[in-house]
Parts: C-alpha cells; structure tokens; sequence
C-alpha cells in the first residue's frame, strides 16, 4: 500500500497521472483548507487510504470504471461520492460533531444524532463494546460514569443509576423491556452482547414513552440488522483465564429484500472463588474447593431473526432464546465434610418481537411492536452424600421453587419529523400484560394489565430553540396508575448546547409487592393491593460545548440533576407480627458530571467525573448528615493504528466510597458504607488476513480489585459487616472473531 | 478465484476449529472424587427425628442410649409442679405460649385480651420465674394464649387455680368466651416432673419418669434480648431439671475431652444450656450449620458424665428436624 502511495505520489510529482488509472482526490474543510489522515475507503477495491498533508489522496481504479469513495474523519460528517478516472476532484467535508455511525433512536421521532436530539443521550457503540471485549451488559457498564453495579452471586448482577435503585431503572431491548425481575433486579449478566450495535443510554425519566420503571432511565439495546447481499458468518471465541470460556457464532444472509440470521453460542464458566488456580481447574476431590463465591455457570443461546425490506420500511421478526444453569455446590459440611447442599438454578428466556417500522412521505412514521416474552426461574436443592456422590432432592420448605413472568408488549406510535415546519409530533400506545407465578404470590398466578396513551410536541418557535412537552395516561387493572407528564428544551447557543428537562417518572408496584404471601410461625408477610405507584420528579440540566479545530476535537459536558422521589415502596410492620408493603418515605438524589472527549487523529481520549448525593431517611429523625456523596472518576485512551488494523485501549473508573447510615442490631445509627475501588482494563487488538481475523487480547481489572469491605444495616438474621464482591480479580483474556463473507456475486 | 476462496477458507476453518478446540475442550463441569467417609471410632451415635415442622418432642436417655418417649408438641398446655409441697405451673414454650395475669376474682367477667399484658416463663427453666409465679391465697383469673400448634394458633383460654394440695391440684378453666368450661382435679405423682394438662379438657402422661430421660428435644421460646425483647420458637435441646447439669466446652476439642475436664468448667442446672445455638441458619446457603466447637459435658440423672456434641440438624435425605448427636461416657 505505501509503494503504491509512493508512486501515485510521484506520478503526481511529474503530473502524469493520466497514463494510469487514477484519480487524485484533495479532502478540503469548509475554509477550502487541507484535511490530512482523513479515511478514504474504496468501496468496489475495499482499498483503504489515508490523505496526506495536503488532504490528497491518489485512488488507483484496477481496471474499473466507476468508484465509490467514502470519506471519513472525526469531527466530520461522513461524505460519499463517486468518482471516475482521471479526473481530479476536491472533496469537501462539512464540520459536524457527527463522528461515524452514530445516530440515536431512543425516544425519538425518526433516526436523529445524539445532538440534535432534545435528551442528552449516551451512547456505547459497537467499537467500545469490542474495545471491551465485553461479553454482557454487566461487563460494558463497568466504564460508564453514575452507574455502580452490585453483585449478587445467586441473583446476578444489578446496579444503579444516578443513585436509584435498578428496579428505576428500564432495559429496553430494541425497545422491549426486558422481564425477569428478581428483586427487582434484572440480572445484567443475562443479557449477552454478541448481537448487539449500540447501546443507548437516557438518565432522567423517560417515563412518558415507556411507562413503568423509567423513572432513573432507559438503557435501550439495539440489535444489529444485516442487510448485506453476502452470506457472512461470523465466530467468536472468548477465553478468560479464571475458567471462563465463551463462543458463539453468527449466520446470515439477504436475497432481495429478504434477510435472515441466526446466532447461536455457549458461555461457560467454571466458578472462582479467592484463591482459585490462575487458570483452569483439573478434577477435584469434594472438599472446601467445591464452593465457589462466583458460582459457575454455563448460557446457551440462540436467536433467529428476519427481516423484510420495504420500500419505505421494514419488518423484522426476532424469536430469540436464552438458558442459564448456575451451579451453588454447597460448603461440605460440619463437622465431617460428608455431605453439603447443592442448589441448581435454571432460568430460561424466550422472547419473541414483531417490529414494523414503515414511512409515509419522507417525514412521517409509523413504528409497531408486538411482542412476548416468558422467563422461567426453576430453584433445586439437592442433598448430596460427598462420600458416595449421590443426591437427593430435598422436601424442606423453600428449597425447590419456580418463579415465572410472560409479558406481552404491544406498541405503536406515528410521529413526524419535518425539517421545515415548527411543529413535530408523536402519538403512541402502549399496552403492557404481565403475568407473576410464584409460590409465595397468592393464589400463585397473578397478572396485570396497562394501557397506556402517550404524546409529545417538538415545537421549534426559533432556529436553535426546541421545546418538547408530553404527558402519558394509562389505565391498569390492579391500581391507580399516575398521569405522567415532561417537558425537556433545548437551546443552542454557538458552540454550546443547553438542555433543560423536568420530567416526571413512576414505577408501578410490582405483582410481588402487591399480591406477596408468605406466612408461617416464625414470618407474616404479605402484599398489598392498596399500592400506589412511586413518583418522582426530575430535574435535569445540562451544557455541552464542542470545538473543532482541523483533527483536533474537544466535547466537554456538564450536567447535573435532582431526583425526588415520594411514595417509595417499602415492606413495613403494619400490626402485630404482620409485615406489608406501604407507600411510605422519601428519597433524593442529586449530582453534577463533567465530562471531556479529546479526539486528535487516531488517538481518542476521555476523561470525566461525577458527585453524587444520596439522601439519608435517617435524617428526618437523627442528627446525621442530610446527604451522603460519593464520588465517581472515568477515564478512556484508545489509540488506532489504522494502516496497521491494530488498537490499543484503556479504560479506567474509580468509584468512590458508598457512605449511607442505617441501623444496627440495636436500632442505633451505624454509618454503613461500601468501601472505594479502581478498576481498569487494558486490551490490543488486531485484525489479520483482510480483517477476517481479529485478535484481542488484554487483562481486565489490572487493579486485582476482588471484593471490598463494607458495612450494610444490621437485621434480626445478619450481622451486616463484611465485604462487599465487586469483581474475580485480575484476569487476562483472547478473544478471536472470525470473519468469512461469501459474496455471491463471485 | 475458487482457488483463492477455497485457501483462505482452508486457512479460516484452521482458525476457527483451534478456536473451537481452546474453548470446548477445556470447558466442561468436571466429576469431582469423593471423600473418605468419617470413622465414629467407640463414640456413640444417634439422632432423634423431629420432623421438618418439628411437631415432636423427643425424651432421650444417655445411658441407654435409647429415645425413650415421643410426643407431639401440640397436646399439652400447662405443667403442674408434680412434687408434694409442689405448686407452680409452667407453660407449654414449645407452643411460645403466653399467659396473663387479670387480676380479677370474678371468672365469668373476664371474656376479652384487652389491656393484658402477656409475658412468657424464664428461659432457663427456673420455676422460681415463672409467669404465672405463686397464685396460692388468690383466685385470679389468668388469660392464656395457647400459642401455636404446627401451623396454626390455638386461641386462648381463661383459668383460675382453685386450690393445691399434697396430692392434687383443683383448677377451672374455659374458654375465653365462657364456653366449655371445666373444672378438673389433677393429681400428682413424685416420679415425674409435671402433671400436664390440656386445655381441650384432659389430662396428659406424655413424659417418662423424671429419673428416665436425660435430654428432651424440641421447641422451645427463647427470647431475645432487646427493647422490646422479642420472644421466638427455636429447635434445639433442654436438660432434664431434675438433676441433670450441663457444662459448655467451647474451647477444646470433642476428642480431647477427659474425664478430668469435668473439673475444669462450671455445670450449669438450667435446662437450656446445651439450647438452640449450637446450629446457625446461614441465609448465604439457605441451610443449617452446626457449629464445631460447641461441646458440652452432660451429668446424667444416674449421676454419670458424657461428652457430648452435635454433627447434624438434617436426615440421609436432607429433611430438616433430625438432630444428630455423638456422646460418649467418660
């Protein structure tokens, strides 16, 4: 490639172009001066070129006739333009703060950038997702600033966002939400990432569009659609040396306006637990090395999806499935180690979306979505003679239990998006039926239906000025569902944008606070179906600023926000020996966040930081501090060599100590808190053979950060101090995908 | 062309099946070997089955090593000091029975629970404390919560002591509502500990002879400290309080202890020394653990000494309610 640079150059040199096949192209800004390292890729040739310093480029045609050149570079929109031989052409790029690919679709009119879009919206694409090489959702969030994820080694992994609790929090996928909530927790290591483009990230409520739970905000996931006339398979293999071994591979392939996919792939995971062999394990006697803190776990899954190209539309059919084994082998027990109890957790997803999305005009949208999903959660406990190694089910009570959710989403919405009048609109319905078994639910089915309204006007009464307001109302079979309004603005000024929003967001009480049995001797708890919903109101403000300067990018962000929430739901004594769930207490948070993004040619740099307070219950009755804060840092260095297809990525964050105050056994205040932990993980890939090999490779958790000391509230049943698990300790990790296009045109 | 495709295809399946051998071979749950099964040596061993709700209650002898006697827990309600200057009354803590004193003379008045203040007998057995205390030279009416069989409560009922004697007891109860109302003679008998009555209306011989049985398993009401302090049913073991004591041997192990050692530490005649606390509920397993350091020095009621201490709360099938012991003579 250099040779043939060095020659176009020296062709040009002596302006002889003509005698070969080529044409020069000069990549000019909109001041008609030079843009050098810009990316040029050759579509037909799948060249790919880098323009030099005076933003010129020299395409060689290989005995072809037309060529497709696409132009490419950070702080620029992306350009495509066909060219032919021999005629020179200057190409220039309009400055845009658009870097490549990136447009965003949550909670808005029609495909939008992140920019223009009136919420301030984050986005993961597939580039840090591989950079990652993250393997769920759990594992990306790691690098993502107010987001503190918690670990439960028996329900998975949970988190919060801007210091609310997970259950205020909606996974979305391709706007589906995502069932399964174990108190109230839906465990993000369940949702794997290897079909996945981007994730959209919204904090604040989003509760207008997508009803309950979207009250701290949305994280919506948006799977990727093939389109290319090209059979493509692709394979991923994922090792990491504490025992965790990962493949899954992609088929698909389009005719026409037909497209079809199938993705399949196994997670394995052999457990770990302080102490355990830096690689993995051989056979073992069943001694104390059986009990693993991460247990270990095998996913199966596998998903098939068509879609159907309209003229102005498409169609898009998802059937998807998901099985997960965990295995709790039990501490031998005392005093002779000949028997321990074992549990096995088997959670099975199954998730089916129709999803039509059509354009009437240019401008005009429709979107609907039909979908269903079913989660299963079957708990065993086993006896198991450690001498002979036979089990046998156990009968007490609690030990085998089942816990099923359905959910049926039904959503359509029109909307329209015209550039030139000042008034855009959206309508839309959303209907949710969600189903609860349960042994400890009464009657042990219970179900609920919501049917939802909602609609916003964009209204821009000047050029830089968008005003958005909306409200939603629904009607539910089991309580009082709010009527929930917003309103969000948008102002830029220059370089600057400013976003303002008030938002109101609510979570419905849930079928288990509402319709939650269990009483025996020694418990009486049980739900309540006089529930209302929680509330809050949020406040969010945020100004952003952009600068380009030739290669050079800097995006800085402020933000900051308030959430009060009332009506909290929580379980309480209502007389007697008899526990309910009430709407009682208060809750606030509040934060300021500073974000920065320098891009200097191939090297992108991000640093940020967040403060966070929560606010203490106890304060209302105790002489303790009204907030609690905890600050939070983030930093990423990713550097590309292109012309090498090599990358080499850090990332870093630093959460800071969780201070809180709770009670202790006695009902004194005790100040509880979760201790502050640094986390990093530093990868290199690099692509081979055309870039149908790539190999990553990296450590991640380089701070060998295993669990941290905490001290949670005191109960009856815990002593409440003791360590918190925050991750395995460091681990080095291979990934290789595998690549293969077949094209059959050939 | 076809050639081309077909090499690089060859190349990217050699990939592709490394990558294949890396992650599947290595990756599967292996068998684990067993461990060698523990040997008793002459250290006896034995276990009482409870059940998982822990409806019985269960008599045992050291010396026989024998589970003399069994009953539910659910059919008695009051104990009547059987000796011959004997007149306390105990309740039935397996059931977390409660009782109130009304203060009223007058038995028909008393139809209601309110504003009585119902409180449970000492923990340790002492019948110096027990809630109901000295009623000699009164005709309160006491209010008796009958606390609660396997599953369910069993309401309350209303008593009044009429008068003991060397041999007998006289009482008066009913319901609180004044219905089933009985009058009944007790008799006693110096064999046994307690005469034990069932406020359904009838006498119950549920337990041996004092001098038979050492240990008794069961639930109790323990309370647990606090303001207010909260009375609980827990599993575990009680002594028998006629002349069996019990001394804790927290800091030696279980084969190291001699004869000698009975020197070493304070016995103790309340009956819940050994109690429930040689187990913990772990809520991180989801089970039972028996603490391995919980040893215990147990005088008999033939004046003999055994280690004692306990291996299991569960059966061969891992039902709860099995308690599960070794002892041996010293």
């Amino acid at each position: 490639m250099k040779i043939r640079i060095l020659i176009a150059l020296s062709f040009l040199l002596f302006n002889t172009v003509v005698l070969c096949q080529k044409t020069t192209v000069t990549i000019l800004d909109s001041d008609k001066k030079a843009v050098p390292n810009a990316h040029i890729l050759v579509k037909e040739t799948k060249q790919f070129l880098i323009s030099d310093l005076d933003g010129k480029a020299s395409i060689d045609f290989q005995n072809k006739e037309v060529l497709t050149i696409e132009i490419s570079f950070i702080g620029f929109i992306k350009k495509i333009k066909k060219i032919v031989p021999n005629h020179p052409i200057n190409i220039i790029l309009k400055e845009g703060f658009v870097t490549l690919n990136s447009f965003v679709i949550t909670g808005q009119y029609a495909e939008n950038s992140p920019e223009k879009a009136v919420q301030k919206i984050t986005i993961i694409d597939k580039n840090k997702i591989e950079k990652m090489a993250a393997v769920n959702l759990r594992d990306v969030l790691t690098n993502e600033m107010n987001v503190r994820l918690t670990q439960d080694n028996i329900l998975g992994s949970g988190m919060t966002l801007q210091g609310m609790r997970g259950e205020n929090v909606k996974i979305l996928i391709d706007g589906v939400p995502v069932v399964g909530r174990l108190n109230g927790n839906v465990d993000l290591s369940q949702i794997n990432l290897h079909d996945i483009e981007r994730i959209e990230i919204i904090e604040g409520p989003m509760s207008v569009n997508y009803g309950t739970n979207a009250l701290a905000g949305v994280i919506n996931l948006i799977t990727k659609t093939n389109n290319s006339e090209k059979l493509t398979i692709v394979a991923n293999s994922y090792t990491e040396n504490i025992g965790q071994y990962n493949l899954d591979a992609n088929l698909s392939f389009s005719n026409n306006n037909h497209s079809l996919s199938f993705s399949g792939g196994r997670n394995y995971f052999d457990g770990w637990v302080n102490g355990d062999a830096l690689f993995g394990e051989n056979q073992r006697i069943a001694d104390s090395t059986r009990y693993k803190s991460w247990k270990p776990k095998e996913q199966f899954f596998g998903k098939a999806n068509y879609n159907y190209q309209l003229t102005n539309g498409n169609i898009k059919y998802t059937i998807g499935y998901f099985d997960e084994q965990i295995n709790n082998r039990g501490l031998p027990r005392n005093p002779y180690g000949e028997n321990a109890f074992d549990d096995y957790y088997y959670t099975t997803r199954i998730d089916n979306s129709l999803i039509i999305n059509k354009k009437i005009d240019k401008d005009k949208s429709i979107k609907a979505t039909i979908a269903y999903n079913n989660y299963k959660r079957i708990k065993n406990t086993f006896f198991k003679d450690l001498t002979t190694l036979e089990e046998i089910q156990t009968d007490n009570s609690g030990d085998q239990d089942t816990t099923k959710f359905n959910q049926w989403v039904i959503r359509s919405s029109f909307s329209t998006s015209r550039e030139s009048v000042k008034v855009n609109y959206e309508i839309g319905l959303d209907f949710n039926i969600e189903e609860a078994f349960g042994v400890r639910i009464e009657n042990k089915t219970q179900q609920m239906a919501d049917y939802a309204g909602y609609a916003s006007i964009e209204y821009k009464p000047f050029k830089n000025t968008i005003i958005r307001p909306g409200v939603r109302y629904a009607y539910n079979t089991n309580y009082q569902a709010p009527v929930t309004p917003s309103i969000n603005l948008k102002q830029t000024l220059g370089k600057f944008n400013v976003r303002a929003s008030y938002a109101r967001g609510f979570r419905a009480p849930s079928l288990k606070e509402l319709y939650f049995n269990f009483v025996d001797i020694n418990h009486n708890i049980v739900g309540n179906t006089a529930l209302k919903a929680e509330q809050s109101n949020n406040f969010n403000l945020s100004t952003n600023y952009t600068k380009v300067i030739k290669n050079y990018v800097l995006k800085t962000e402020l933000s900051s926000f308030y959430n009060q929430m009332e009506n909290l739901i929580t379980l309480a004594q209502s007389y007697g020996p008899q526990y309910t769930y009430v709407n009682i207490g208060d809750f606030q948070t509040h934060g300021i966040q500073l974000n920065n993004n320098i891009s200097f040619n191939h090297l992108k740099f991000v640093v940020g930081g967040s403060y966070i307070g929560r606010y203490n219950l106890l304060s209302e009755t105790n002489n303790i501090d009204k907030f609690s804060y905890t600050p939070e840092l983030k930093s990423s260095i990713n550097y590309e060599f292109y012309k090498q297809q090599l990358f080499v990525a850090f990332f870093y964050k630093f959460s800071g100590q969780l201070l809180g105050f709770g009670l202790g056994s006695n009902d004194e205040i005790i100040q509880t808190y979760i201790e502050s932990y640094h986390t990093a993980d530093l990868t290199v890939g690099k692509q081979f053979w055309k870039k149908r090999v790539k190999i990553t490779l990296g450590s991640k958790n380089l701070f060998d950060v295993k669990a941290v000391n905490s001290v949670a509230q005191g109960s009856v049943h815990s002593s409440g101090s003791g360590s918190s698990p925050v991750a395995m300790g460091r681990t080095y990790f291979l990934k290789m995908t595998f690549n293969f296009q077949y094209d059959k045109t050939n | 062309m076809i050639k081309q495709i077909s090499s690089r295809l060859k190349i990217a399946l050699r990939v592709v099946s490394v990558v294949f051998m890396i992650s599947i071979v290595c990756s599967c749950e292996k068998e684990e070997l067993p461990v060698p099964a523990h040997d008793p040596g002459s250290v006896q061993t034995s276990s009482v089955k409870m059940e998982s709700d822990y409806r019985y209650q269960l008599f045992f002898d050291l010396e026989t090593n024998t589970m003399v006697k069994q009953n539910l827990k659910k059919i008695w309600d009051l104990g009547f000091e059987a000796s011959e200057n004997g007149y306390r009354v105990i309740l039935n803590s397996a059931k977390a029975m409660l009782v109130a004193n009304t203060y009223q003379d007058d038995f028909f008045a008393v139809s209601d629970t309110l504003g009585l203040n119902f409180s449970w007998d000492a923990i340790s057995g002492n019948l110096d404390s027990t809630e109901i205390g000295d009623w000699r030279g009164t005709n309160h009416v006491y209010v008796v919560d009958r606390g609660f069989d396997e599953v369910d409560h069993q309401g309350f009922s209303k008593i009044v002591f009429l008068s003991v004697a060397n041999d007998e007891y006289l009482v008066k109860f009913s319901n609180l509502d004044g219905t089933n109302e009985i009058t009944l003679t007790i008799s006693k008998n110096d064999s046994f500990n307690f005469s034990f009555l069932s406020l359904d209306g009838n006498i119950v011989y549920h337990q041996p002879e004092k001098d038979g049985w050492d240990l008794v398993f069961s639930q109790y009401t323990h309370v647990f400290e606090g303001n207010p302090p909260t009375p609980y049913l827990v599993t575990g073991c009680l002594s028998n309080r006629n002349k069996v004591e019990v001394a804790a041997v927290f800091d030696k192990d279980f084969d190291l202890i001699t004869l000698e050692d009975k020197e070493m530490y304070s016995f103790y005649s309340d009956i819940n020394k050994i109690g429930y606390n040689w187990k913990e509920y772990s809520f991180s397993s989801g089970n039972y653990t028996i603490f391995i350091d919980k040893n215990y020095i147990i005088k008999s009621t033939e004046d003999k000494y055994y280690k004692f201490h306990f291996i299991d709360f569960y059966d061969s099938n891992g039902i709860k309610g099995t308690p599960t012991f070794e002892f041996q003579e010293l």
